[in-house]
């Protein structure tokens, strides 16, 4: 018998049977979280991520977004520079179109060189990725990983700015679930509420420790 | 220890209209040394207490910790037994805790008492968390005419008595029920009541001892002052 | 798993009750806990129904454990992870060492892992001459202490932020100021460079999903998500019975823990990580081990009456409501695992009722914690199911068994018990004063050393009853 047979035959034994070789699905009834439209999601979702500490808004041309950076940033932020700037390499046309709109320089984390990219994150003030899907409920972001993106770009920059399309907002978490279930599984998912958090330090919150600091929204929506 | 509290209940349930009787074999619902894990010495004084109520209809214990006992942890202590866990299933189905057999089952929390005084109530753990008490025992004493309920701070936390837990973990014990009798004395009340003497005993007993206390009163104690 | 080879009970609760800071510390983290909990699930409705899924869906995998690890490490061999069993702490001990000594790594960064506390992991790997760098802030801070956690979720609450300013300092080179935002901060530009360097990182695992070979990870700082995604090697450690079918249950599980846990609705970074990374990924580890710990959960397993221990999603949430950890804090208890489900399993896991023997006694059986408990487990059934134990095992003192023999002879005896307590009646004034009772011998002392007792009454409520029938039979017959 293998490690892994021994292992697994050590606990049926425990068990009292044998390894059952099927088993069938659990079946679950849980209370369901459920919004009755799309502004009502959209509307929760910007209200919680701000109560997070977040800052979200919608926007359905990329001047609106443009405009909408200004806002929270100003119109040319002190820290802007050539390498202030990362983002996934696949990024929402508004995304592209804003910056374009902008004219801030933003490199993508593929084209930076394997070897200098940890570097890089290090000194980076801004980093803006898509998302897979938004939690009304939680006033969450999912994100994928992909070749085309980079895990790095929502967690090691000061800033995170997402845009997401308001199209793949859902109600609850299990929805999300759900769809994963049908997807293939990346190597990583991410589920992001809110800046990088503690209390460690005698129960008193302390917003930004490892990941950001600040996190920003767009919610892309159709004319 | 409290005789009164069963001359009152005797009393009241008298004048509701209703028979009393107490079967004398009864003493003990065993829960002192189930809770120390001594389960044989506990089943045979459950087996008495089982015994000594087998014709009665109903039983009415003023003791929200005993009737715990008896539905929560009768039918694990009898679970392998053919004779005594058909018969503590019995007396599980008929048993009751004073108030909620007032509230729930006689449905007249009211027996027109009267009493001024100014208490807070503390809720016994085992009473509380074990019967799945909810409103009852406020509800008797909403009923009291002249009665001011005020809250007492952290009520939920245990007050350290725990049956033998005061007396082998004594040092855990007293820092809990300092705790306690801290928030009683904040509470602003002139007395304190509850469902379990044990509790109260407990927390009057160290308010006693270190200087500032107030008395402590059973519910079913303040219904007979008030009737 | 002891703070020290021998270890003494009363002399740790000495320090604990004696220490201000450390019970106001325990008192404000478990409150704020214990609200925030109550607010979220509050928010959320229905909670009842909530533990009952969770209930489910945690049975079923512990009945079905076997069939759900083999599908587990199926699928993370498929994806390229290696999987370790390690029966024992040792082997996992051994399974980490070795993946060192074939990389030659001298520093790792960690994450959270309950489980590299419970194998006793750093001292080994610093005794092989590797730099371990805790980066969740609390494991940090308590790390440079070099003390145990003391709480399962917020490790560092016994730390005020002066002693945590104080342990910064000879790292800083200068005195810190004491405010949070300074030391956060220090913390994060400490940690930043490890961050980004490192070659290999160690993690937790919250849960472990079956049919995908996912690891998910509970976190808030970020410390977490670094771990798992500049290393380019990567060690999980999980208890074995820490795996969920599918990511829908996942999503029940993620509710249930971060609002019992914390009080949020979900943590910051909920991390699903399936490694290693895929062909073209820009980052995430190349290489990923994951190391799966049986000690004695398999014995839990064919224990019926324990089983339900198994079910525990470490989320604190007993901690937060017990007590008696609001009195005494989380070293006390002298184990890894403390608080109410610390007291279930740390017997059971380390199969020893002699060392471990204090705990099951740390408890009033007030049952809050079984109450608190997202996935319904009857804790303060276990406790007084471990006194049965020790009870049937004999490791009771002989002093209490006799009084529990004397019980079950007179208290199943109505008329000899009476006899005694006349008996006590008439003899108490020797043991009173102001009319209380106010000393006497041991045990009695226990509870007068710090409390008075209200005398037995002259007359007992049997005595009264024949009288007292005849009166009622009297009113029932006139007025009402």
């Amino acid at each position: 018998m293998s490690e892994r047979q021994e292992f697994i035959a050590h606990i049926a034994q425990k068990l009292g049977r044998p390894t059952p070789s099927t088993m069938e699905p659990l079946v679950l009834n849980f209370p369901l979280f459920r919004l009755n439209s799309q502004e009502e999601r959209i509307d929760k979702f910007i209200k919680i991520f701000e109560g997070l500490g977040g800052k979200a808004t919608t926007a359905s041309t990329a001047g609106e977004a443009a405009q909408a950076l200004k806002n929270w940033f100003g119109e040319t932020p002190s820290w802007l520079n050539n390498t202030a700037i990362v983002t996934w390499g696949e990024l929402p046309t508004m995304a592209r179109a804003c910056l374009e709109e902008l004219g801030w320089p933003a490199r993508t984390y593929g084209e930076i060189p394997a070897e200098e990219r940890k570097a890089f994150l290090d000194r980076t003030e801004l980093g803006i990725t898509g998302a897979d899907y938004a939690i009304a409920q939680s006033g969450s972001l999912v994100l994928k990983s992909s070749p085309k993106r980079g895990r790095g770009v929502s967690l090691a920059p000061i800033r995170h700015l997402t845009f997401v399309s308001a199209s793949v907002m859902r109600d609850s978490l299990d929805q999300v679930m759900d769809e994963l279930m049908q997807e293939e599984v990346p190597a990583a998912i991410e589920i992001i509420t809110g800046p990088s958090r503690t209390s460690d330090i005698e129960m008193d919150l302390s917003i930004g420790v490892h990941g950001p600091v600040e996190v920003y929204a767009i919610v892309m929506v159709d004319q | 220890m409290f005789p009164e509290l069963g001359e009152t209940m005797a009393k009241i349930f008298t004048k509701l209209g209703h028979s009393v009787d107490f079967p004398e074999d009864q003493f003990c619902c065993g829960q002192i040394s189930f809770n120390s894990g001594y389960m044989e010495e506990t089943r045979r004084v459950a087996k008495a207490t089982i015994d000594a109520f087998a014709n009665s209809e109903v039983v009415v214990a003023p003791s929200g910790s005993c009737i715990g006992m008896i539905h929560h942890n009768y039918p694990t202590l009898f679970k392998d037994d053919p004779v005594y866990g058909p018969k503590a299933k019995e007396l599980i189905d008929k048993s009751y805790e004073f108030t909620q057999f007032l509230v729930n089952v006689l449905k007249t929390p009211d027996l027109g008492a009267r009493y001024k005084a100014k208490v807070t109530y503390h809720p016994s753990c085992h009473a509380t968390r074990l019967l799945n008490l909810k409103d009852e025992p406020l509800t008797v004493l909403r009923n009291i005419k002249d009665l001011e309920i005020v809250p007492l701070p952290e009520a939920h936390l245990c007050c350290g008595f725990g049956g033998t837990f005061s007396v082998k973990m004594p040092r855990i014990s007293e820092a809990m029920v300092a705790e306690k009798a801290k928030h009683v004395l904040d509470s602003g009340a002139e007395i304190l009541t509850g469902l379990d003497m044990g509790c109260l005993m407990n927390i009057t007993g160290y308010m006693e001892k270190h200087g500032r206390s107030i008395p402590a009163m059973h519910v079913i104690q303040l219904l007979g002052k008030g009737m | 798993m002891s703070l020290d080879n021998h270890y003494d009970v009363n002399a740790a609760l000495d320090k604990a009750l004696k220490d201000d800071f450390l019970r106001m510390a325990t008192r404000r983290a478990t409150d704020r806990l214990r609200n925030g909990k109550l607010n979220v699930t509050e928010e959320l409705g229905n909670w009842e129904e909530w533990r009952q899924v969770g209930e489910k869906i945690r049975n079923h995998v512990v009945a079905n454990l076997d069939y759900y690890l083999n599908m587990l490490i199926e699928n993370v061999e498929k994806n390229g992870g290696h999987v370790h069993l390690a029966k024992t702490p040792e082997e996992a001990v051994k399974v980490v060492q070795e993946i060192f000594k074939k990389h030659g790594f001298k520093s790792v960064i960690k994450s959270k892992s309950m489980i590299t506390e419970e194998i006793h992991l750093n001292p080994v790997l610093e005794k092989d001459g590797i730099e371990v760098v805790e980066t969740d802030l609390a494991e940090y801070i308590i790390q440079i202490a070099n003390e145990p956690p003391s709480h399962i979720i917020v490790p560092a609450m016994h730390k005020t932020r002066e002693q945590i300013a104080k342990l910064f300092e000879p790292i800083a080179g200068h005195p810190l100021a004491t405010d949070t935002p300074t030391l956060t901060k220090f913390a994060r530009e400490q940690l930043r460079e490890k961050f980004l360097s490192s070659k290999i990182g160690i993690t937790g695992c919250n849960f472990a999903v079956a049919e995908t070979g996912t690891i998910t990870m509970v976190t808030n700082e970020g410390n977490g998500r670094m771990t798992s995604t500049f290393p380019e090697v990567q060690i999980t450690m999980m208890g074995m019975e820490r795996i969920v079918p599918s990511f829908k249950e996942l999503s029940v599980m993620l509710n249930l823990l971060a609002r019992s846990a914390t009080g949020q609705r979900i943590s910051v970074y909920t991390t699903m990580i399936t490694p290693p990374r895929r062909e073209g990924d820009l980052d995430g580890p190349k290489e990923w081990h994951l190391v799966i710990l049986d000690h004695n959960r398999s014995e839990i397993l064919g224990d019926p009456d324990f089983r339900s221990s198994l079910r525990c999603i470490r989320c604190g949430a007993c901690f937060n409501v017990c007590p008696v950890y609001r009195q005494v804090g989380g070293h006390a208890y002298g184990s890894v695992y403390s608080g109410p489900i610390g007291i279930v399993i740390t017997p059971l896991l380390e199969k020893d009722y002699e060392k471990w023997g204090h705990l099951p006694y740390f408890s009033s059986l007030c049952a809050a914690c079984s109450e608190a408990c997202p996935v319904r487990i009857p804790l303060h059934d276990l406790i007084v199911k471990h006194r049965d134990r020790k009870v049937l095992k004999g490791l009771t003192p002989g002093s209490e068994k006799t009084i529990f023999k004397y019980y079950g002879k007179y208290f199943s005896s109505p008329k000899k018990l009476q006899r005694l307590v006349h008996l006590g009646a008439t003899f108490q004034p020797l043991l009173m004063s102001n009319g209380r009772i106010t000393r006497g011998p041991a045990p009695i002392s226990n509870w007068t050393n710090s409390r008075t007792l209200p005398p037995i009454a002259k007359q007992m409520f049997r005595d009264r009853w024949p009288q007292l029938k005849q009166e009622l039979e009297k009113h029932k017959g006139g007025d009402q």
